[in-house]
């Protein structure tokens, strides 16, 4: 049994006990904020490893495939940009391209109040554009 | 303008931080949250019983993809039980208002 059913089913028994009849579990049909956050998951971690092919054939074979790989990459930013703005996308080139150190250590971001941000996976990229995007909507309609 | 009755309700989320190896029976110790859990399924049974529905859920549980849900055949038992739970509490107002949804099944 995986941490999260474990988690669920804990809760799932105390309410039961609590209200004294047997309930069940229904699966959420996922949104399509859910549909959206899959998706971009499989595009980050996609261009993830594609980014690590590229360096693996430059270091271990010699084979550049830099300027190769750039028309690919044109069309993929363009996409990134018509669909989540200009913002957004420098963040998902510094998750990708900037945040990990060759020394293998991870660089943060500030935020506003000088806070620091540690991003360590594609969910927590995903949740801070919406943040990101929902504080700038909010400010907007003031 | 939409009639409040008439509007869909939302599961509420049932959010718990529990750190691993947490034993959750100790949950229903803690008087706030067994009201809440009470009052919620009150809440949600009653929203099944005017929507007609064969099953209502009573909580979507936080950072999972699950809701919990109560069959209709759940209902009347539930209601009983909780009956007893405000009888304990001497609150007779919210007992007089779930015999009546029990007498709507």
């Amino acid at each position: 049994m995986n941490e999260e059913q474990g988690h669920v089913d804990g809760i799932k028994k105390s309410i039961e006990e609590v209200i004294g009849s047997n309930t069940t579990l229904k699966s959420k049909k996922p949104s399509e904020e859910d549909r959206q956050r899959e998706l971009f998951e499989k595009i980050i971690l996609a261009l993830e490893t594609a980014e690590v092919r590229t360096t693996i054939m430059g270091t271990d074979f010699k084979i550049d495939l830099s300027e190769y790989n750039e028309t690919f990459y044109t069309a993929i930013d363009g996409m990134m940009m018509l669909w989540l703005g200009k913002e957004a996308c420098e963040l998902v080139f510094f998750y990708l391209y900037d945040r990990l150190n060759p020394d293998g250590s991870m660089n943060e971001l500030l935020d506003e109040g000088g806070n620091t941000i540690l991003l360590t996976s594609p969910t927590e990229l995903w949740f801070l554009i919406k943040h990101i995007q929902s504080t700038k909507s909010t400010k907007k309609k003031k | 303008m939409t009639k409040r009755s008439n509007m869909r309700r939302k599961a509420p989320i049932f959010r718990l931080n529990a750190l691993s190896g947490v034993d959750y029976s100790k949950l229903t110790e803690n008087v706030e949250i067994k009201e809440a859990i009470i009052a919620e399924t009150i809440t949600a049974i009653t929203d099944g019983i005017s929507k007609n529905k064969k099953s209502t859920s009573i909580f979507e549980i936080a950072d999972s993809n699950y809701y919990i849900e109560l069959e209709r055949t759940e209902w009347k038992l539930t209601l009983e039980n909780v009956i007893q739970y405000y009888v304990n509490k001497e609150d007779y107002d919210t007992c007089i208002k779930c015999r009546e949804l029990i007498e709507k099944l």
